[in-house]
């Protein structure tokens, strides 16, 4: 029998996959939220890697997202908002880390 | 719970408890679905019941509509060959999806009756579903329907509009239409 990887990120890589087929038929918005939702499936499966460090920044984004997504449905305004709050967060984060490590 | 209460009261859930779909229930489930009407009452439409966590899993890797975390799903399929041969190629690109629809809600349905949630999931990955489901080539997995226990801390619900409601001509409106 042949060895079976255990590797956490296989998850969101698989989403990724099926998701980069379903994004040519599907409408733009839909495309995000895939996007999104496979952020939150990395967010998870990288809490799962060896050695992996708590990431509380990166915790409290899957939090927001899994409590957020849904709005994609109902609100299209109130999900490219939230969308926009979400990235200038990260945006911050990103610059904090990267001038964290000169 | 009376009709008119069930209609209100359904809606998708994504949020779900980690409680098991008992296999009474999923039986009641696939029975409210095939007692939607068939154009033709062509016998072509295809349950599978999926609730072995690890093919769950599967689905919810390559479907990337299945968002949720339910721990059972209902595939609804097509037997293709059927449908050709009794509808034609009508019934089999537009009719069997609108037969494939009024299954899923009367499963959506019947899971609000049960205390139940549901979920609908439809994508462009079709070949990945036949692969895990093993399906043979003439049978088209149309939809899955999510189904599970709610979770304490449900999904927000979407606010549906009524439609324009229109008396015997477009432009008409037919007076204190409204639920």
């Amino acid at each position: 029998m042949s060895e079976t990887p255990d590797n956490p990120l296989f998850d969101p890589l698989v989403y990724l996959v099926a998701s980069a087929r379903d994004c040519l038929d599907g409408p733009i918005l839909y495309a995000a939220l895939r996007m999104i939702e496979a952020v939150s499936r990395t967010v998870e499966a990288a809490a799962e890697l060896p050695n992996a460090a708590p990431d509380p920044f990166l915790a409290e984004a899957k939090r927001r997202i899994d409590a957020e997504k849904d709005s994609v449905m109902a609100d299209r305004e109130h999900f490219v908002a939230w969308l926009d709050g979400l990235l200038i967060d990260f945006a911050n984060e990103a610059k904090r880390r990267n001038l964290a490590r000169r | 719970m009376e009709f008119f209460e069930v209609v209100a009261r359904r809606r998708m859930h994504r949020h779900f408890s980690a409680e098991p779909v008992s296999h009474e229930d999923l039986r009641r489930l696939v029975w409210a679905g095939s007692r939607a009407p068939q154009a033709g009452n062509a016998p072509v439409r295809r349950f599978i019941v999926v609730d072995d966590p690890a093919i769950v899993r599967t689905l919810r890797q390559v479907m990337p509509s299945f968002i949720s975390n339910a721990p059972a799903v209902i595939a609804i399929c097509t037997d293709l060959d059927q449908i050709a041969r009794l509808m034609g190629s009508r019934g089999r690109d537009l009719v069997s999806l609108i037969d494939v629809g009024t299954a899923a809600e009367n499963i959506a349905l019947a899971a609000t009756a049960l205390g139940l949630g549901a979920c609908f999931s439809q994508s462009s990955t079709a070949p990945a579903l036949s692969a895990v489901l093993e399906l043979p080539d003439h049978v088209r997995p149309d939809m899955l329907v999510a189904v599970g226990h709610i979770a304490a801390t449900p999904s927000m619900p979407v606010r549906m509009k009524l439609p324009p409601i229109d008396l015997n001509r477009f432009g008409e409106p037919l007076e204190g239409a409204g639920a």
